[in-house]
């Protein structure tokens, strides 16, 4: 009987300790999740900027972001699309009291890579070439140097642009200024219509143009794989045809070029 | 139970022990006389065997994978840049390692100086990049059009040199890490080739005495439309084993024909160890009216081997399925 007793008022007890313990349902402070993204309409390898408007009355929160749709880069305030496609981003918030989260659709577009010639927008690429690609310049005493294709409709070869940035021994983004001289930090562009090796409609022999932009948009583990953005805001090419009886270049006039890309810069070979 | 379990033990040592097997087995392609490279010229570095009755395809490699090739198996100490990649090397008036860097390129990047490796002169030794390194002078080398700009300058000086060994430094330009290697030399390869890249010996070409000739891009000399001038030009053709003992000599007189050379004509003529006996110049400059690469039918070479035999070569066409850079020839041997 004495033993009955204790044990009733130690059960007694322990249910006032365990019950002052927990909260009042209106206690009870779970965490709201919400953010924004820059924008939900993006183009490959855009960085999206992380705006964290989720809230938690209470301290010890944590928040954290899952991307799905595609390859992406994520940091705690940003994240980079690698693909195109339809991501989804969510944010899920969570504290002591519970959890909570938000989503967001963004829809990512391949780049518009494309060039102006006289105002007419070409496409760069061609299937086999679709990208920038470095060439070997050095047969034209020149030196290593970037070559895009571009298909034309109802033309039997594609149109082939140069740039020449000259980089010396730094990396390949950089902004350079138009100088036929070959120094460090300088440009010079060229193009060749319907380009067929030895046969073309009409090249280019330099003239100038504004400054050459070329930034890293996305480092990769290899180099090949790194993504640039190649803005070439206006360049006048001196168009022409070479005479090869006497070695030099009957011009027939100029043509406005302009440039812009995003993509790979493949190797050489 | 016990043959069971012995079973599944040594299936897998079985197995994998044929992985090595493939990976190394030769895939030859199989021809009679005439023989077409399915290989892009432009793209690989192809190495070759003459046998009797058919010419195969030992080993093929990409581009840019070497950056030094020391002279191995027989006497001389040359050392090459990739001259498929037109790779290039200058001297820079310092001997203080330490004081070659990002600064040294800025200087020189302009330069004239800068020289190259023509494949088929490479075993003239005043004609290669790399020709005074035993004075010890810090070398800057352009690893060529496999690496973006950032990687491409690299600085060297060599150290010493043995009969069995090569010893240099190295580094990138913009590195404070200054790495020693000594390069063995073997009488199994012509040359052994060491990367930048790998920090290490690498492989790229057969055993010496298992290829005769090899196709490939390189930077090199070529004769201009005027005759006797010469200007620096990427171009593509082939270069013979003159290490393994492969000689060769050209017959470009147009009025003997292809099927008249016999093993007496063949055993008069005059051979040469010039590896650039085969060169490029069996096809002829496109013209800008007509841009196809033709053969140069009045070329035919013919090619002594160590064995003694000799066969007569001419290229027959330069396209594979209407693609440029597959070169055609017919191999015979001359009885």
């Amino acid at each position: 009987m004495k033993y009955t007793a204790q044990i009733i008022l130690l059960i007694f007890t322990l249910s006032l300790v365990a019950t002052s313990c927990s909260k009042d349902s209106n206690d009870v402070q779970p965490p709201t999740a919400g953010f924004t993204l820059n924008s939900l309409e993006l183009t490959q390898w855009d960085i999206a900027t992380i705006s964290n408007s989720s809230t938690s009355p209470i301290a010890n929160s944590n928040v954290e972001y899952t991307v799905s749709g595609g390859e992406y880069k994520l940091d705690d305030e940003s994240i980079q699309f690698l693909e195109v496609g339809t991501y989804t981003v969510t944010q899920t918030i969570t504290n002591d009291d519970g959890s909570d989260s938000a989503t967001l659709t963004v829809e990512v577009t391949a780049p518009n890579n494309v060039y102006t010639l006289d105002g007419s927008e070409l496409s760069i690429g061609t299937t086999d070439k679709p990208n920038f690609y470095w060439y070997d310049g050095t047969a034209q005493g020149g030196t290593l140097y970037l070559r895009a294709l571009g298909s034309v409709d109802g033309q039997d070869n594609p149109n082939l642009i140069k740039l020449m940035p000259v980089a010396g021994p730094n990396p390949i983004q950089a902004d350079y200024t138009w100088s036929a001289s070959g120094d460090i930090g300088t440009y010079d562009a060229g193009m060749t219509a319907n380009y067929a090796g030895f046969s073309y409609d009409w090249t280019t022999n330099g003239n100038q143009g504004e400054d050459l932009s070329i930034k890293l948009v996305y480092k990769a583990a290899s180099s090949a794989d790194n993504v640039y953005d190649i803005i070439l805001s206006s360049y006048t090419l001196n168009y022409g045809n070479w005479n090869f009886g006497t070695g030099t270049f009957d011009s027939e006039g100029t043509k406005a070029l302009t440039l812009s890309y995003r993509g790979k810069i493949d190797p050489a070979n | 139970m016990r043959r069971t379990i012995l079973y599944f033990l040594f299936l897998p040592v079985l197995i994998t022990s044929c992985f090595k097997e493939i990976d190394t087995v030769v895939q030859y392609k199989t021809t009679e006389e005439i023989f077409t490279s399915q290989r892009d010229i432009y793209k690989n570095v192809t190495f070759f065997k003459i046998y009797e009755n058919t010419t195969q395809e030992v080993l093929n490699k990409p581009l840019g994978g070497w950056d030094l090739a020391f002279q191995s198996a027989k006497s001389g100490d040359i050392v090459l840049v990739n001259y498929t990649v037109s790779a290039k090397a200058i001297k820079t008036g310092r001997f203080d390692f330490s004081a070659v860097n990002k600064s040294t390129v800025n200087e020189l990047f302009n330069s004239d100086e800068w020289k190259f490796n023509d494949p088929a002169y490479s075993n003239i030794k005043d004609s290669v990049a790399l020709k005074d390194w035993e004075n010890k002078e810090v070398y800057l080398v352009n690893r060529g059009s496999s690496s973006v700009p950032e990687e491409a300058y690299y600085k060297i000086q060599f150290i010493s040199k043995t009969p069995e060994t090569y010893t240099f430094r190295y580094a990138h330009v913009e590195s404070t890490e200054v790495i020693e290697k000594t390069i063995n030399r073997t009488s199994s390869l012509a040359n052994v080739y060491f990367s930048f890249k790998e920090n290490e010996v690498v492989e790229h070409e057969p055993n010496i005495n298992e290829w005769e000739f090899y196709f490939a891009p390189y930077f090199g000399w070529f004769e201009t439309l005027t005759a006797g001038e010469y200007s620096p030009y990427n171009v593509t053709g082939a270069m013979i084993n003159n290490e393994g003992g492969v000689r060769v000599a050209q017959v470009f007189d147009g009025g003997i024909d292809y099927k008249d050379i016999d093993l007496t004509m063949a055993q008069s003529l005059t051979y040469s160890d010039w590896k650039g006996g085969i060169g490029s110049t069996w096809k002829k400059i496109p013209s800008i009216n007509n841009p196809v690469y033709l053969m140069d039918t009045d070329k035919k070479y013919v090619i002594k081997l160590k064995d003694g035999n000799y066969y007569k070569l001419r290229f027959l066409d330069y396209y594979l399925n209407g693609k440029q850079g597959y070169p055609s020839f017919e191999m015979l041997l001359i009885n």
